[in-house]
């Protein structure tokens, strides 16, 4: 039992150092509820391992494994949620499909948004 | 009223050095907490069930030390242990503290032989927010927590006031001053000098039985603190040292009047307690910039506690020296949403032990107890309505051997604002039969062990007879959020069955004598609490509860509720805060009532009639309640009444006209023995 648990410990240490690619890049947004899309949607992609939104300058963080999948394929799978990319512009079906508080486009919602002065977070 | 905190989120890392109760949210970019300014908050999405209760919490009630932290926290139990040392217990869940495991930014440190008196070590006023695991809790910080786990963070030198003052006295003659000095050393070094110190001059002996109702005495406390912190590098460290020095004058009160019969009891019936603690802490985090979810911590301390005691014709000396090392390590396995923490730790104690039991029998229990084990934890967020954590840890033992210590925490969002929390866990340890029930002293039962019953009788045994305690602890929690009125309100309803494998057995039950044995049987306790919080307006909280709770054991003369423990528990609590004017200017009050429902006594039967008590206590109410008037941010004041009703509990020593007689026993306390207290303090801070 032991040995395993001590194992297990250089095992995950180990694996650190492999795959890991880290990106930082644009993410078009406005709220929390985008912030909560756009993290927990990508979250679920095979291969990202840790995802980070920022509200206030609307940059992503994404650590992932480049064996699994690569940069683009990240870009175009956010655009395919609805947000736009510093690479990528998302569909105008994509963009319609998100809620009305989260049409970040709209510079009536992003006012709005900015009065409240609230994430919806 | 919101408040909003920006932080380096760097700062979250101090969660590493903790165990799995925080959701670290890790990420390297300036994050922005707002939190509602409620000071006590029950876990809605931790898989844990966890009360954190604020400094703003603490300042609800005069709170001097940890002991006094939860007089507003229906969660938690509070009473005096006997009716001379004035020494409060703290119960969860029925079962009293040695079941709780208590640790200072998460190192365990309230145990082993500082059981007896170790809470009135920590002040208030140095305690940022405690931490109450209810259930077994994270396998990271050992095998020892039974019915739960308290935490309590103290102030970090980065973020404390640069200078705090804090003057309190009481009726009771009781003075206290706390002071914290918090300075920049370097951009990477901050500097925190805590300081505090107490005295206790009472002469009350206010229900005139001869005794003192509380002692007399003195504390010194010094703690310092260094902290280093290098968002660059992502690393933290803490570099603690604490000493303390305590001393009680207890009995009665020719005893302590009179000072030529200091240390020679004999006509008088007295006692001193005399103890020190010099603890140092060392405490190292690193999580890698880059890849903020992994990360590895490393804990260190080693404690030194002495205390001396003499009892009347009792004597109990113990000397206790600890180290404990933990090393963590923080990953993924995939994705964020699949935690894993796992680690190595390392548990030494050495103790001196000297007990003379009314100058007839003595016994030396001069012993080593160390354990290391290895610990692997799994936890599971789907991000929406799950949320679990596995943990096992393995420890070999020098007195226990080799054993496993599985924990299990899920908690699953049954609706939007409804969640469901189930756990299980188990916890061993070794009882420290004399530091824990050292209340047995101030009485003049003689002390017996015993052994498994062959063929009806009875047969002595020894200390080292008694075997390591286990239990199992099962609990179910409903976390319900609505709207009433449309205020906020929130509806806790839980029972936890915690169910003991093998106990020392704690039995008072023949007068004149204290019986220590292994559980043969069961042993358990059922508890059950339904809690509501509401906001009644966006200045008035309230938060009542009810608690019913069920604590057996197979005692040799048959299965008997746990003396001394309320059956049920009624609690309620109103805080109003005023608007803040533009001054700075607020007045807050508070509001406490208690009820606690009839307890058991041990039995007395066999006392003669004038020294038996009954076979229960009655129900008793308590009220306390205290004003704060701010002035401003800088200083406020407080006063205070604990006890309003003045509630007093006429006898509750038996035979206190013959101390040193068979019949003699302080051990019968179910409420306040000195009736109404009023006290009054200030607070003064520097930014």
């Amino acid at each position: 039992m032991k040995n395993i648990l001590f194992a297990l410990i250089i095992l995950s240490c180990s694996s650190i150092f492999s795959q890991t690619q880290i990106e930082t890049f644009f993410v078009n947004g406005v709220c929390g509820m985008c912030k909560d899309r756009i993290e927990k949607s990508c979250i679920k992609v095979e291969g990202i391992k840790m995802v980070n939104w920022n509200l206030d300058n609307r940059q992503i963080k994404v650590i992932y494994n480049k064996k699994k999948i690569d940069l683009p394929q990240i870009h175009s799978f956010i655009a395919s949620i609805g947000h736009d990319t510093d690479m990528i512009k998302a569909s105008e079906k994509s963009y319609n499909s998100l809620d009305e508080c989260c049409k970040y486009r709209d510079e009536s919602i992003i006012i709005d948004h900015k009065k409240k002065g609230i994430n919806n977070n | 009223m919101k408040t909003k905190l920006y932080l380096l989120n760097f700062l979250f890392f101090l969660s590493l050095l903790s165990f799995g109760q925080s959701d670290d949210e890790t990420n390297l970019d300036e994050v922005t907490l707002s939190y509602n300014k409620k000071s006590s908050k029950v876990s809605f999405l931790n898989s844990k069930n966890i009360t954190t209760l604020s400094s703003d919490e603490l300042l609800k009630a005069a709170c001097c030390n940890l002991s006094e932290s939860f007089e507003t926290t229906p969660s938690i139990d509070v009473n005096f242990s006997d009716a001379i040392s004035g020494t409060k217990q703290i119960k969860m869940l029925g079962l009293s503290s040695p079941n709780i495991l208590i640790s200072i930014e998460n190192i365990p440190s309230i145990r082993g032989a500082l059981q007896s008196h170790g809470l009135n070590y920590i002040p208030g006023t140095w305690i940022e927010s405690i931490q109450i695991t209810k259930g077994a809790g994270s396998v990271v910080n050992g095998f020892e927590s039974i019915t739960g786990q308290i935490n309590a963070e103290l102030r970090k030198p980065i973020n404390d006031d640069k200078l705090f003052v804090n003057l309190y006295a009481s009726e009771m003659e009781r003075f206290e001053l706390n002071t914290h000095y918090n300075a920049k050393l370097s951009n990477n070094w901050n500097y925190g000098l805590y300081f505090h110190a107490n005295t206790k001059n009472s002469s009350d002996d206010r229900n005139d039985d001869g005794f003192r109702d509380k002692p007399t005495g003195d504390q010194i406390n010094i703690y310092n603190r260094f902290q280093y912190t290098s968002t660059e590098k992502g690393l933290i460290s803490f570099i603690d040292f604490n000493f303390v020095n305590d001393n009680r004058v207890f009995g009665q009160n020719g005893y302590i009047d009179d000072a030529s019969n200091l240390g020679l009891p004999y006509p008088y019936w007295g006692g001193n307690t005399n103890s020190t603690n010099f603890k140092t802490n060392f405490k190292l985090g690193y999580v890698n910039p880059n890849i903020p979810y992994q990360s590895l911590g490393f804990q260190f301390s080693y404690t030194n506690f002495s205390q001396g005691s003499d009892f009347g014709f009792n004597i109990h000396d113990v000397d206790q020296k600890s180290i404990y090392a933990n090393l963590v390590y923080n990953s993924i396995i995939g994705d964020t949403r699949h935690k894993i923490r796992t680690g190595i730790s390392f548990s030494y104690d050495k103790y001196d032990e000297f007990v003379n039991n009314l100058r007839i029998q003595n016994f030396d229990l001069d012993r080593k107890e160390y354990s290391y084990g290895g610990y692997f934890e799994y936890s599971y967020d789907d991000l929406d309505k799950i949320n679990l954590s596995a943990g096992i840890r393995y420890d070999d033992h020098n007195m226990i051997g080799g054993f496993l210590t599985p924990r299990l925490h899920l908690n699953y969002l049954i609706f939007p604002k409804t969640s469901l929390k189930i756990s299980a866990g188990k916890g061993t340890r070794m009882a420290n039969i004399f530091s824990e029930n050292q209340k047995l002293f101030y009485s003049s039962r003689v002390i017996y062990f015993g052994n498994s019953l062959l063929d009806n009788v009875w047969n002595t045994a020894n200390y080292f007879d008694l075997k390591p305690e286990s239990a199992w602890n099962y609990g179910v929690s409903l976390t319900n959020s609505f709207k009433l009125f449309d205020n906020n309100a929130q509806l806790v309803l839980d029972y936890y069955y915690t169910d003991f494998k093998n106990q020392v057995v704690v039995d008072w039950e023949t007068p004149s004598e204290i019986w220590f044995y292994n559980l043969e049987g069961k042993s358990f306790a059922k508890s059950f609490q339904a809690q509501l919080s509401y906001e009644l307006t966006s200045n008035i909280n309230i938060l009542s509860a009810y608690k019913i709770s069920e604590v057996k054991t197979d005692y040799i003369s048959g299965r008997l509720d746990k003396p001394l423990t309320p059956k049920n528990r009624f609690f309620f609590n109103l805080s109003y805060e005023s608007n803040r004017k533009s001054n700075g200017s607020l007045w807050k009050y508070d509001f406490t009532y208690n009820r606690l429902g009839k307890q058991r006594f041990a039995s007395t039967q066999d006392n003669p009639i004038e020294y038996r008590m009954g076979e229960f206590a009655p129900k008793i109410n308590l009220i306390n309640t205290q004003l704060t008037k701010v002035f401003s941010k800088s200083f406020e004041t407080y006063l205070g009444v604990e006890n309003l009703t003045n509630y007093k509990q006429m006898n509750p020593i038996i035979a206190n006209d013959d101390p040193f007689g068979e019949y003699f026993d302080s051990t019968f306390v179910y409420g306040p023995i000195f009736g109404r207290m009023y006290y009054l303090g200030l607070r003064y801070r520097i930014n």
